[in-house]
């Protein structure tokens, strides 16, 4: 799996991809997170472990706290999806205009 | 700190004049756009951009509904496309969320053209568009409209 599979993956699940939501708002500590989720502490971890793991979010102690956010270098990966997408786009582009251009040198 | 994601650029040469490439582009994406490119629930029944300036780009799926993808902000045919990319790392369509993507059609040689095309505005997207966001609010100079979070598409 690419990064960025696996980041889409991981925002797959819906409590994920709200309490990723909730950190593009700013940094916030885990039990910040299980206040406003309807979700546990333990539960709230585990996902901002896969979350961490597959590079959407990054972790920092603050005094005795740790507080999560968003992974600034997970944009890059995104980054080179969407560059990928494109190429594919283009290249499909690419083969119908001239497949069509051929037809209308027929016609 | 800001952080600017380059935006992404592409191009490629096809072997048809500006307007016809133009055309084929726009009117007939539903025939060359990847199938699998779609955020919907069911496959790609047709992608529509209403031709004008202000119109939608959507996708309608063969179990009738519909998936919007962004809007059009310059339609200028045959040189010039520019639509928005409104679609977030959940799949889905978001008012607030706004990429842009700009494609251009310039003569190259006899009936071909290049077709160049750029994805930008990717700081709406997650980390950047976050941080950007902190930053204006500390200094009360922007709403709390900066869009968004980290994305992707299909």
């Amino acid at each position: 799996m690419t990064n960025a599979t696996a980041m889409l993956t991981a925002l797959g699940d819906p409590t994920r991809q709200a309490i990723f939501e909730r950190l593009t708002d700013g940094p916030l500590a885990v039990g910040q997170l299980a206040e406003v989720l309807p979700v546990s502490r333990p539960a709230v971890s585990q996902h901002l472990k896969v979350l961490k793991e597959v590079g959407l979010v990054t972790d920092r102690q603050e005094g005795t706290r740790r507080l999560y956010s968003v992974d600034p270098d997970g944009l890059a990966a995104l980054r080179a999806h969407l560059d990928g997408f494109w190429a594919r786009s283009l290249a499909a582009f690419q083969q119908h205009a001239s497949r069509e251009g051929q037809n209308d040198q027929n016609d | 700190m800001i952080k600017t994601t380059e935006a992404v650029r592409r191009e490629v040469v096809v072997d048809v004049p500006p307007d016809r490439a133009f055309a084929l582009f726009t009117a007939d994406m539903t025939t060359w756009w990847p199938a699998a490119h779609h955020i919907g629930s069911a496959p790609i029944a047709e992608i529509v951009i209403e031709p004008r300036t202000g119109g939608r780009w959507f996708t309608r799926h063969q179990d009738g509904t519909e998936t919007s993808t962004g809007v059009v902000r310059a339609w200028e045919p045959p040189s010039r496309l520019v639509v928005t990319w409104q679609i977030g790392a959940d799949w889905k369509y978001h008012d607030d969320l706004i990429t842009t993507v700009e494609v251009q059609f310039r003569p190259d040689g006899a009936d071909r053209t290049r077709v160049t095309l750029e994805h930008r505005d990717l700081d709406a997207y997650g980390a950047g568009a976050a941080a950007m966001k902190e930053t204006f609010e500390a200094e009360g100079a922007w709403g709390a409209t900066l869009a968004a979070y980290a994305a992707a598409v299909k």
